[in-house]
């Protein structure tokens, strides 16, 4: 089920009120339920790939817990390499296996056939598996008990409003929420309610508004000149912010509604001073995922300047190919890991030369900017066409056609202007101007009835899909 | 936050946006059926006002291949081009639903996409174009409900049926383009958008094929049977080399040929394939010589047909 569409608002609305009308004892069960017929919305056969995932993990928690030295060590890797298996079974196998038939070509005379297998990739694989892996990791750490209740464990995989595209969550935090007793809070409410009306704004007045003109541009980048492209490239680094924090806002809301606190996902990420300040902004779970789970084993950063160097390019490698199963993906995250490393050795090395903080902040946005462009292409030679396009195209037309194509361009600026001003001041005055938040009743009404009548009158209602469910 | 407080509040952010809603559509609506021209004022025109004896129906494909004072010219009678933009079959039949509300067109040209019984990737977003008229034409209703389980209850909404449409709105109340009725409708096409092969590529496969499409093109022949329109089915060029057996040609002529409705197929004509690409503007689209060269030489042949 989409959080953009008409029957989560119905879904949303009964959960919610059956929640609360429903004994403390049983609620855990309905949102079990609830949570499954969300996810069965979308491709129902896959509920069983979600369920074997549960089922090994619950099983892995309690081996790790009443098991001894190496005999742990034996059921959280057993555990991992389930996940990683059901992972690589669905997301992974068809790249390898073409990779693998392109390679052999190389060296003989005919490329091998292996074939690929015809599996569509279940909605927020990556997400729930992450999940799931890391709560056998906790246990394994000591830092979480082994869940004995199968139900509670599910819904800690499963929980619908964070199931498809995170916030990735760790059981120390989510796992005992399940067992409080959440009264009727309307500050809760209203708050939660509040959040929810802001990613849909932003998901589907700005993000689905920059997706319409970027796929336009995208679907043919080798005719379109340099100032669409680089217009097609801003709008998706807004595009896709807005998307996934709008979706993570949505869930943190609806979450919140039902009295449940989840993870902040993002911080104003396009306002960071550096490439590792961004990481620190965006999708900040995944990246507290990979630096507990990878970077820290690794050796962090306590290491010799090579070695620095490796950890990261292996942890930005690892967040790329998370994302996807091609090339640009690997690319995206490399050039992520470069730019980290690149800004590393500027400080090592050169520590007397210091930007402003505002060229820091355009530095770092030019950059992440220009690593979506692998991101959103279809394959690396599309990526580097519209790369060389835009160092080499002289026309200058944005896009032709009469107002429908130029109200959409006016439509996504304000859009971007809207996220910009509210980012903008969170960041440097905060705390002051917050409309939603603001003490006066008034200000808060008026703020959420034109917050509604702007969804109704600007919003795409295509039904279009988070760009994070793919992942 | 006491409970009475916060339903009170619910109340009240209720209350207004009803009010709201209401009040900011109706001045969308009055402004909306104010507008003359370009793509909203030939719809309107189209639905509202026009009483050409030929009317042409269809998507982009309509909208710029059939030069309309052509077809006027040598078939001796008033034509004007309701094809288009980025619509299907279903924008077609809730057109002439419309139209037939207030007259019958003597001739009706349906232009046929090669691939218009195909399911649609993008669903029936389309539809929401006709969201204005949904008021006004209760005609429609079934056609624009089929976008979702919950159109209808979307439609309550004045802010919704006039979504994504403000700007254009403003923008069309203020500009000095000519009015529809003073057009034929056609729009020639003149910028490149997209890469053409020197020879046509073999038209991709086909996706499977949308039974309710078809339910579709029926249901415009029996409307055109039953209020004694003259249709005929057309499907013009296109620069792609188009497999033998492609279903949606297979299923609209056996249907044609059924009904006993003309279907005139010039998808593949040497006239203009032969020539490469320069008689296209892209893979689906005539350029405006071609156009007009097509509009003759269909003109021609219902002349001789008739």
């Amino acid at each position: 089920m989409l959080f953009n569409s008409f029957p989560f608002i119905i879904f949303f609305l009964v959960v919610t009120i059956a929640y609360y009308a429903m004994h403390h004892k049983w609620r855990w069960l309905l949102l079990l339920l609830a949570s499954c017929y969300f996810y069965a919305f979308l491709i129902p056969a896959y509920l069983l790939v979600l369920f074997l995932i549960i089922t090994i993990d619950y099983a892995a928690g309690i081996l790790i817990e009443s098991n001894q030295g190496r005999t742990r060590k034996f059921y959280l890797g057993l555990s991992i390499i389930s996940n990683l298996t059901v992972l690589g079974i669905f997301k992974y196998h068809n790249f390898f296996v073409e990779n693998l038939n392109h390679l052999s070509g190389l060296f003989t005379s005919k490329e091998a056939s292996f074939s690929i297998w015809n599996l569509a990739l279940p909605v927020g694989l990556s997400f729930h598996t992450f999940q799931a892996m890391s709560y056998t990791i906790e246990v394994y750490k000591g830092q979480q008990k082994a869940e004995r209740k199968f139900g509670i464990y599910g819904l800690y995989v499963m929980f619908y409003p964070q199931l498809v595209a995170g916030p990735i969550e760790r059981p120390q935090r989510l796992i005992p929420q399940f067992y409080q007793k959440h009264q009727v809070s309307y500050n809760g409410i209203s708050s939660g309610l509040k959040w929810m009306l802001w990613g849909f704004f932003m998901k589907v007045v700005v993000a689905d508004r920059l997706g319409i003109y970027v796929d336009y541009v995208f679907k043919n980048a080798e005719v379109h000149s340099r100032l669409a492209l680089i217009t097609a490239v801003f709008f998706y680094t807004f595009q896709i912010y807005c998307d996934f924090a709008g979706y993570s806002l949505i869930a943190i809301g609806s979450a919140k509604v039902m009295g449940f606190t989840l993870t902040k996902n993002f911080n104003r990420p396009y306002l960071a001073l550096s490439l590792k300040d961004f990481w620190k902004r965006w999708n900040i779970t995944l990246s507290q995922w990979f630096r507990d789970y990878v970077y820290f084993p690794l050796g962090g950063s306590k290491v010799t300047v090579s070695k620095y160097i490796f950890n990261i390019l292996v942890v930005f490698i690892l967040s790329g190919l998370w994302h996807g199963a091609n090339w640009t993906f690997i690319l995206w995250g490399l050039f992520h890991g470069l730019f980290i490393v690149f800004g590393y050795l500027k400080r090592k090395y050169f520590p007397a030369i210091i930007f402003s903080k505002y060229i820091r902040i355009i530095t770092t946005f030019l950059a992440v900017s220009f690593c979506w462009i692998f991101f959103r292409s279809q394959n690396v030679h599309e990526a580097f066409t519209i790369i060389k396009r835009i160092f080499s195209q002289q026309t200058i037309h944005l896009i032709e056609g009469e107002f429908e194509e130029r109200s959409l361009l006016l439509y996504s600026l304000l859009g971007i202007f809207c996220i910009v001003t509210t980012e903008v001041i969170s960041e440097f005055f905060p705390g002051r101007y917050q409309l939603l938040q603001s003490p006066k009743l008034w200000v808060r009404m008026t703020t959420c009835i034109g917050l509604i009548v702007v969804i109704l009158l600007f919003g795409v209602f295509d039904g279009s899909q988070f760009i994070y469910f793919q992942f | 936050m006491e409970r009475s407080g916060f339903f009170w509040k619910i109340f009240i952010v209720v209350t207004f946006l009803i009010l709201i809603d209401k009040g900011i559509g109706t001045i969308l609506q009055y402004y909306y059926f104010k507008i003359h021209h370009g793509e909203q004022g030939r719809t309107t025109y189209i639905i509202d006002s026009c009483i050409s004896e030929t009317i042409i129906l269809g998507s982009s494909r309509a909208a710029h291949h059939y030069v309309s004072p052509v077809i006027s010219e040598i078939l001796h009678t008033t034509c004007y081009n309701a094809g288009k933009d980025k619509q299907r079959l279903r924008y077609s039949l809730a057109l002439l639903k419309m139209v037939y509300r207030r007259y019958s067109p003597k001739l009706i040209i349906l232009d046929l996409n090669p691939t218009a019984f195909e399911t649609n990737e993008n669903g029936l977003d389309e539809l929401s174009i006709l969201l204005p008229y949904y008021s006004s034409h209760p005609e429609i209703r079934s056609i624009v409900n089929e976008r979702s389980r919950f159109e209808w209850i979307k439609t309550y909404s004045d802010l919704y049926r006039f979504n994504s449409l403000p700007l254009k709105i403003i923008f069309n109340n203020i500009s000095t383009e000519r009015d529809a009725n003073e057009t034929s409708g056609y729009v020639p096409l003149i910028i490149h958008k997209e890469l053409i092969p020197d020879t046509p590529d073999i038209l991709p496969p086909s996706l499977p094929i949308d039974s309710s499409i078809i339910k579709c093109f029926k249901e415009i022949i029996y409307l055109a049977k039953v209020k004694g329109s003259r249709l005929v089915i057309v499907v013009s060029p296109i620069y792609y080399r188009l497999p033998g057996n492609l279903k949606t040609i297979e299923i609209a002529k056996s249907i044609c040929d059924k009904e006993k409705i003309p279907f005139l197929n010039y998808s593949q004509s040497g006239q203009f394939l032969e020539h490469g690409p320069e008689m296209f503007l892209d893979m689906g689209h005539l350029n405006d010589s071609s156009a007009i060269a097509f509009s003759t030489l269909l003109s021609n042949d219902l002349r001789n047909a008739h």
